[in-house]
């Protein structure tokens, strides 16, 4: 069963990467034979939602691919794709990990909840926060623990509403029988904490 | 300096014609040939012994990666270069254990390809975290990871390390006082040791060896 999934979504995801390949490449082609201004913000929206779409499509084989399944795999995953991002949108970051790592296994779905909380708070963090620096923590004791925090405006505790992708990763914590916490004094916070 | 030689295999034609003009459209580089799939590159390519191949990886027929298993002995002056959509892909591990030098990501800006085949050219390469944790793994089933047995050099080793745990080059040149170049070049010998312990494998289990 196992294996019929994950040939399904081989096959899927070699497809899927192959059409929207070709969607970037036939947009260049159309850019390079037009001098219309006008259709260069469109053809650039084209280009850089396919290439996202490779991006989250390369996310989800990471996360169902059992060959990536031990808790160090899944740190060292995170750290790569923090590090970038926050390279990328000119952030600070500070990412520690234990010294050393339990030899735990850790399930495809875990997996993928855990890395789109990393994932939704960093995009917060560059889209609302206002921050310069953004400080992560990895903790794998009998929890494993995520915590991210910015320095930037925060927020009021009373008047915040759980927008911003926050109700998706309490979701997330939930299915994970874990617990998802934030706080906006001092910037923003956010505490994710599961059973491994 | 003389124009870089180059043959492109791919087979989707929008991306094949869009490296042709590139390449073409380029004195940095002269194009030799440009096959649709593995079949004509086999034939092709030895006969035109270009410095670089920019190979796709999913080919109609032959893959990229059997290709390469097929021509890389006769052409003893060309570096592969694959070509691919995902960089975490098992296959990209696969190519560059069968021989390749290194990759370029298809949703690399136009722009940026020039640069690349430059930096592979002078002995660079790029590497994620993912693949070097694939061939920290590799190295280590072989046993040409350990103390007593190792293919790499100290600084490979610590490199490789720090690639595995998600570390960016700019990191990594600071953590060992490297430049981000050196870095590279790092890299793309530890591509051509990947391929030396393949081998050496392959040869052992030939001959029974453990």
């Amino acid at each position: 069963m196992e294996n019929e999934r994950t040939r399904i979504a081989t096959d899927m995801h070699d497809d899927l990467g192959a059409g929207l390949t070709r969607i970037k490449f036939i947009t260049e082609n159309i850019s390079d034979k037009t001098n219309d201004e006008n259709l260069k913000p469109d053809m650039d929206k084209l280009k850089s939602s396919s290439n996202e779409l490779v991006e989250k499509m390369g996310e989800i084989i990471w996360a169902m691919n059992e060959k990536n399944n031990t808790l160090e795999d899944l740190v060292f995953y995170l750290r790569s794709y923090a590090v970038d991002y926050c390279n990328e949108n000119k952030l600070n970051c500070d990412f520690t990990v234990p010294a050393s790592i339990p030899e735990t296994l850790v399930s495809g779905q875990v997996r993928r909840n855990i890395f789109l909380v990393l994932k939704e708070s960093l995009h917060n963090t560059v889209k609302h926060a206002g921050a310069s620096k953004v400080s992560i923590t990895i903790l794998a004791g009998k929890q494993f623990v995520l915590k991210v925090t910015d320095n930037g405006t925060g927020f009021e505790p009373k008047g915040y509403q759980l927008g911003n992708g926050l109700l998706n990763m309490e979701h997330r914590a939930r299915a994970m029988n874990g617990t998802f916490s934030v706080s906006g004094i001092d910037g923003t916070g956010v505490r994710l904490e599961i059973p491994l | 300096m003389a124009a870089i030689t180059v043959s492109i295999v791919e087979d989707l034609q929008e991306v094949r014609e869009s490296l042709e003009n590139l390449i073409m459209g380029s004195d940095e580089f002269l194009l030799l040939s440009s096959c649709a799939n593995a079949e004509t590159a086999r034939l092709q390519i030895p006969k035109d012994q270009p410095q670089v191949v920019i190979m796709d990886i999913n080919l109609p027929g032959m893959s990229g990666i059997e290709c390469i298993r097929k021509i890389r002995d006769d052409c003893p002056g060309t570096q592969f270069l694959m070509y691919t959509i995902f960089e975490d892909d098992e296959k990209v591990f696969e190519a560059l254990e069968a021989g390749a030098n290194g990759y370029l990501l298809k949703k690399t800006p136009r722009e940026k390809i020039p640069e690349a085949l430059i930096e592979m050219q002078n002995g660079g390469a790029p590497m994620s975290t993912h693949i070097a944790r694939k061939v920290i793994k590799s190295f280590q089933q072989r046993n040409h990871f350990n103390e007593s047995n190792s293919l790499l050099s100290q600084k490979e080793k610590e490199v490789l390390e720090l690639l595995a745990k998600g570390f960016l080059y700019k990191e990594i040149g600071d953590q060992l006082h490297i430049s981000i170049n050196t870095v590279k070049q790092h890299i793309h010998r530890l591509y051509e040791k990947l391929h030396v312990s393949n081998r050496t494998e392959a040869i052992n289990k030939l001959y029974g060896r453990k």
